[in-house]
């Protein structure tokens, strides 16, 4: 029963999640590098 | 964990998600009546897995943060809380949309609103609340009322995992610890199994990632805190 449309489905199940996740990875290390440039602006 | 364990940790988890992506699409067979569709299923179940473990996480630490409030102990498991909630919103609505892609082409919609479906959204709207809660609120009383609703927001968890036990639904029947005749093919099990258990390293290492930033968050703000009062005196005198 595999059609065009579900095999597309398919696809986009497995990529969204890897872009979903590596989005909040880069997340992630945005929010470290913004957090360790306030602290070395305190420490001025 | 130094820098050279946690490249060491993410290595791991990097080949353990490759292995599970292979058994996935390539090892389990494909299913009779949905054919390839039905490999949603392995990142679908993983996913909800993981969402629930940090459920649970955040539980357990909000628990800890409600007993030792004004402790060092106190603000590291509110750092915990909030990473694992944040955690559980994205492993939770990736479950939902790889469920509605899933859907379209086996039921004909993106969505009903049966027990496990409504259930499910109540819950992720239940964590994306007290992440709002946490997010917006300047009260300082903001973690013991997210910690509060952590704990009532939990109660849902079951409620979602034994709906389509209580109740005759559109989503699928359980195929694991389900009634008699149910189960699935060991092919299937395996890749099912090595995909909850790549995503819940991965969801472990992101965590202690969170975990941390948390943490450098906090002792910023106290930094600040400080800093701010040192001001203050010194515009005094």
């Amino acid at each position: 029963m595999d059609t065009v449309r579900s095999l597309q489905h398919l696809h986009a199940a497995y990529i969204l999640t890897w872009c979903v996740q590596l989005g909040y990875v880069l997340y992630l290390v945005r929010s470290f590098v913004q957090v360790k440039r306030e602290a070395q602006e305190l420490k001025k | 964990m130094n820098r050279a364990a946690f490249t060491v940790s993410a290595i791991v988890v990097a080949i353990l998600l490759s292995y599970g992506l292979h058994q996935a699409l390539d090892v389990a067979p494909t299913e009779a009546t949905m054919g390839n569709i039905q490999r949603i299923f392995y990142y679908h179940v993983a996913s909800f897995t993981v969402a629930f473990a940090m459920f649970g996480i955040n539980l357990l630490a909000s628990l800890i943060y409600l007993v030792q409030r004004n402790t060092d102990s106190g603000a590291a498991a509110d750092a915990l809380a909030v990473s694992a909630a944040e955690l559980g919103v994205i492993f939770c609505s990736i479950g939902l949309m790889l469920g509605m892609l899933w859907a379209k082409p086996v039921w004909g919609i993106w969505w009903t609103w049966d027990p496990r479906l409504t259930s499910t959204f109540v819950l992720w709207l239940i964590y994306v609340s007290y992440l709002m809660l946490r997010r917006l609120s300047d009260s300082g009383q903001a973690p013991t009322l997210a910690a509060a609703l952590a704990i009532f927001g939990f109660a849902d968890v079951p409620i979602v995992y034994m709906s389509i036990r209580w109740w005759r639904t559109q989503h699928p029947q359980p195929v694991i610890f389900g009634e008699k005749g149910s189960g699935l093919d060991p092919a299937m099990m395996m890749a099912m199994l090595v995909n909850i258990g790549a995503f819940m390293c991965y969801g472990i290492l992101v965590l202690w990632v969170r975990y941390k930033l948390e943490r450098a968050r906090q002792q910023l703000h106290e930094a600040q805190a400080l800093h701010s009062l040192e001001l203050a005196r010194a515009e005094a005198r």
